[in-house]
């Protein structure tokens, strides 16, 4: 059995006193881009993006007022939506088939940038889900380690190895397309 | 770390993209405050405030001969006693303000990952709240719940609580359902017994444990420890699964396991 002590007094606060326009502002373009870290596609993070907002703004009275719980709060949510899109996708599409999907070939027309990210991305479809879920965390939402061990619930230390080793990799792989 | 190639990749969103969610959310349905359930269910706090107590207890806490059986697919945890140190003496803060947060059934369906089933009919007297509610932010990743039916007598209210069993298992990448079990406080022997709900197997327990007789319940700090009793007369409790819900009906009010089982067959 675990001691948990609940301070809740004072934790909750009317959705008056919450800067929405603000939070909106400061969270849309982290929870955008971690879904595109995610999901690697631009209109399914539109969506995915959507729904978390939608569905924080009808629970917005539980937030409370000091960001950081906020940003735990709202990543969980994108969190649990990315992971039950997934979950769907599972349905009709095998995990290990999701790399092959993506052919950084057939967008060679396209601009560079969106040719460099379908290249990235390709290479992020072949990594686990954790390790996917974490560079998403980093590179997507701008979160910290700290902040990625709260929602992961892995040690702070665990997510910096992973991450590293998994950054070391998506370079190396990086380099080595862009070399052929 | 060189990461560069990761992060040159951060766009902004589309503003008409932006503008247009924040213009849908902004004028979707206004969601309601926190209940003050506090003032109106003094039982259930009062239950509540006391379940932590056994919580910041827990460090000093004694299992008795505790044992698990398994009745009907469920495991039930049976102790024959409960000794607790007394927390006032261990410096822990003891009492916290806890405030319910709750929604109505439809919001919470929006919210909560998990589908539940909510009964339909009640024993005489009592009355739906028709909210959901929760100690924990009800977000997504909540796992449990609890609703409650009102009686004639406000401190005994009819509680079901909700817990989903199924959990994300980071390990394996896959959901996975808990085996059902009966979480919290366990059951002194001979107080429980196998039932059915709508022909499932079920576990009807009689009595609870006399949680409010601590002697630091009101403020005792002469005593180092005590031994809770179980009193077969304090509540009539009925533990059943549907799906991959654990759901438990709890009443200190006069209802019979007939009416509390009627109860758990109307859930739709």
């Amino acid at each position: 059995m675990t001691t948990r002590t609940h301070t809740l007094k004072g934790a909750y606060t009317l959705a008056e006193e919450t800067d929405w326009e603000a939070a909106y502002q400061e969270y849309l373009p982290r929870i955008y881009n971690f879904f595109r870290y995610r999901v690697g596609d631009r209109t399914l993070a539109e969506d995915l993006t959507a729904t978390t907002f939608e569905k924080a703004w009808r629970g917005r009275a539980r937030f409370r007022r000091d960001l950081s719980a906020f940003s735990t709060w709202l990543f969980t949510i994108a969190r649990n939506i990315a992971i039950d899109h997934f979950r769907r996708r599972e349905q009709d599409i095998p995990l290990e088939m999701v790399g092959e999907r993506a052919d950084p070939a057939s967008l060679e027309e396209t601009v560079q940038r969106n040719h460099d990210f379908a290249r990235l991305n390709a290479l992020l479809s072949q990594l686990t889900v954790r390790e996917r879920e974490l560079v998403a965390f980093k590179y997507g939402a701008g979160l910290n380690n700290r902040e990625i061990a709260r929602l992961t619930r892995l040690s702070e230390t665990n997510v910096g190895v992973i991450l590293f080793r998994v950054v070391e990799k998506l370079r190396i792989e990086m380099e080595v397309k862009h070399e052929r | 770390m060189n990461d560069e190639f990761l992060t040159q990749f951060f766009e902004a969103p589309r503003a008409e993209f932006a503008d247009t969610l924040y213009e849908r959310i902004s004028q979707g349905p206004q969601p309601r405050f926190p209940g003050t359930i506090a003032t109106k269910l003094t039982f259930r706090n009062a239950a509540v405030a006391f379940l932590f107590m056994l919580l910041v207890a827990a460090c000093v806490y004694v299992v008795v001969e505790k044992h698990w059986n398994k009745v009907g697919g469920i495991w039930v945890g049976v102790q024959s006693t409960i000794k607790v140190d007394n927390p006032l003496l261990s410096g822990e803060p003891l009492v916290m303000e806890i405030q319910p947060e709750c929604f109505r059934i439809d919001e919470a369906r929006e919210i909560l990952r998990f589908r539940f089933k909510v009964p339909a009919w009640a024993p005489d007297g009592f009355t739906f709240s028709d909210e959901i509610c929760s100690h924990e932010d009800l977000s997504p990743a909540s796992d449990s719940a609890f609703l409650d039916w009102e009686g004639a007598d406000k401190n005994t209210p009819l509680i079901l609580d909700l817990r989903n069993l199924e959990w994300f298992n980071m390990a394996t990448q896959k959901y996975e359902v808990l085996p059902p079990s009966i979480i919290g406080a366990p059951v002194a022997p001979g107080n429980y017994e196998e039932v059915q709900v709508h022909g499932q197997p079920a576990i009807l327990v009689r009595g609870d444990w006399n949680w409010e007789e601590a002697p630091w319940a009101t403020g005792e700090t002469s005593v180092e420890e005590y031994e809770y009793k179980w009193d077969k007369k304090r509540a009539l409790q009925l533990y059943w699964v549907d799906g991959e819900v654990m759901y438990h009906l709890y009443t200190r009010a006069n209802v019979s396991p007939e009416d509390l089982i009627k109860m758990a067959e109307s859930a739709q």
